[in-house]
């Protein structure tokens, strides 16, 4: 077993871990384990039933990829996980940061947020945006300029701090399909390839992830839109919409009973500077839109 | 309304025009606003969707895990009571790998629209940049793909939308699922009458006040008007416009004779059986 440090906590696998940093906290005892095992069915009754994720009423989730491995994730912070013997190391850790990270995350009662996180003069920038809109482009851009990512898809929101919210620092890849690659002037590998017919490269090599905790200043929702549309402040009820569909795995959330503690962490969110930008269908203007990005952190709220 | 409603077409059969008549209805007859985001009828293969409701990145799956699961999804859409709903749907009627309808038995109703397809075909062309010759192939191929991305990660899964008469006899004869059938240029005729079948057939019960109001936000001018000052966020990059003519019978100064007869030679049996003659 090797002790790592994850979203602060001290976690403790005998499944090798390389993109976290290791434990050089205090003697707490590890608080979410990982160990390879058997990974049942969840007990009934089901609260979530599909063909990839199951959530029981006990709140244990199972995650299960046919060619990858299972997930099961118990309430307590205990993780077993049984790999498909084929499956490569990186493709069983980019599964288990997804859904089953998402899952630990509501448990421990923190937000899961579906954005890439940039800091931009000490100062933690989210950028959100369904799958698609463009949200590792522009990260990697960023990271490009030379700022570091707290986060790369699944950014982790700790909205209890006093202070106000804290991204917590977590793993990433930096998924860039080929469009993205090219408009980013960067070469398209064979070696940084993943995921089979598609033209996907894994670009975690051109970013420094940033290893502590930052307060989160601004978010940026990504849009793409017909023309050129002007930079707005969103507000009210359309902001708490958008915030609500940027909750990584909410209905796992939902299952687990945490809609309170969901829409306290929101409202927390809101109260912060949120600016809607939206960019055309291709990465015409991606280098324009990461002015704006550096920009808008600085404005003042 | 409860339960979900598949809003079936091939592609440019008229789905937006009646998704945005359904809005308006169900607000009472209000205008539209076209570049309203489109969370009343999202399209069933809207990538965020499957994500939410399965619990899964897609963009981390393989094709055939994705495709294999969307029964599932249809299956918990149709059981959750808050996505109850209108959603837009260009698959074909198929099966999965595994034998498993994709859109199974029992799970929703369906409204089938269909248009001519030798209007579809030029309304294609222009949305599609592609030539009017590479439409009429494309109506005509029976493995067409939607949807489908190498190089970029697109907002849509993959849908199999197969040649335009499979597609309506894949929904009409082999489905089971007794779909509403509606054609556009019925639709264009009589806005109003098709507006109420629907309706009915979906359990609303709208005022006739809503019927007229809807009619008249989503009348073809109206739309265009408004695509003309604020753009169309469905409108594809490189069109100059989504809301093209919005008329029946524009392909007969669109087609040459020979493309015209090149389709009805393709689809002869299936546009007889809907009564789109010569």
């Amino acid at each position: 077993m090797t002790d790592y440090r994850l979203c602060g906590w001290r976690l403790s696998s005998d499944l090798p871990l390389p993109e976290l940093p290791i434990w050089d906290g205090d003697q707490r005892p590890a608080q979410i384990t990982i160990a390879h095992g058997p990974t049942p069915e969840p007990p009934k009754p089901l609260v979530i039933d599909g063909p990839f994720t199951q959530l029981s009423a006990d709140g244990s989730l199972r995650f299960s990829l046919e060619t990858v491995g299972r997930f099961l994730v118990r309430g307590d912070g205990h993780i077993t996980v049984a790999p498909h013997p084929q499956a490569s190391g990186p493709q069983i850790r980019a599964a288990l940061f997804s859904t089953p990270f998402a899952a630990l995350c509501h448990q421990r009662g923190v937000l899961p947020f579906h954005a890439s996180c940039v800091v931009i003069n000490g100062r933690a920038v989210a950028i959100t945006g369904i799958s698609g809109a463009g949200k590792s482009t522009l990260a990697a851009v960023m990271a490009r300029r030379g700022h570091p990512l707290l986060a790369e898809d699944v950014c982790v929101v700790d909205c209890r701090a006093e202070g106000g919210p804290m991204v917590l620092p977590s793993p990433g890849r930096l998924k860039l399909w080929r469009d993205a690659v090219e408009a980013l002037g960067l070469t398209a590998d064979p070696a940084d390839r993943i995921g089979g017919a598609r033209e996907k490269f894994d670009l975690a090599r051109i970013a420094s992830f940033h290893p502590s905790a930052l307060p989160l200043a601004a978010i940026i929702h990504l849009s793409i839109t017909w023309g050129a549309r002007d930079t707005e402040r969103l507000r009210g009820t359309e902001l708490m919409r958008e915030l609500k569909g940027g909750i990584f795995r909410e209905r796992i959330g939902v299952g687990l009973g945490k809609v309170e503690q969901m829409f306290a962490a929101s409202l927390r969110l809101a109260a912060l500077p949120n600016w809607r930008i939206s960019r055309s269908d291709d990465f015409a203007r991606i280098h324009a839109l990461a002015d704006l990005i550096t920009e808008l952190a600085e404005r003042p709220s | 309304m409860n339960g979900v409603v598949w809003l079936v077409s091939y592609p440019k059969s008229g789905n937006t025009w009646l998704r945005l008549a359904l809005r308006s209805l169900r607000s009472g007859g209000r205008a539209v606003n076209i570049n309203e985001p489109q969370t009343d009828v999202p399209i069933v293969a809207d990538r965020a969707l499957f994500d939410d409701l399965l619990g899964v990145n897609s963009a981390d799956l393989g094709d055939d895990e994705v495709a294999a699961a969307r029964p599932a999804l249809h299956r918990i859409l149709a059981a959750t009571p808050e996505a109850s709903g209108f959603y837009k749907v260009h698959d074909a009627w198929t099966r999965t790998e595994a034998g498993e309808p994709l859109f199974p038995k029992g799970v929703g109703r369906a409204v089938y629209l269909v248009r001519d397809p030798r209007d579809v075909a030029v309304s294609f062309a222009h949305h599609m940049s592609m030539s009017i010759d590479e439409a009429i192939e494309a109506l005509a191929n029976p493995k067409r793909v939607l949807g489908w991305t190498r190089n970029r990660l697109g907002w849509q899964i993959p849908q199999m939308i197969s040649s335009w008469s499979n597609h309506v006899l894949s929904w009409l004869d082999q489905s089971g699922a007794d779909p509403l059938l509606l054609r556009y240029e019925d639709m264009l005729d009589d806005p109003q009458a098709a507006l109420i079948r629907v309706a009915a057939f979906c359990g609303l019960s709208p005022s006739p006040q809503a019927v007229a109001g809807a009619v008249a936000a989503t009348r073809f001018d109206t739309l265009r008007a408004q695509e003309e000052s604020g753009g169309f966020v469905e409108r594809p990059t490189n069109v100059d416009r989504f809301f093209r003519r919005g008329v029946a019978q524009g392909w007969r100064d669109s087609l040459t004779a020979g493309q015209a007869g090149r389709i009805v030679r393709d689809h002869a049996q299936v546009m007889a059986r809907l009564g789109y003659g010569p």
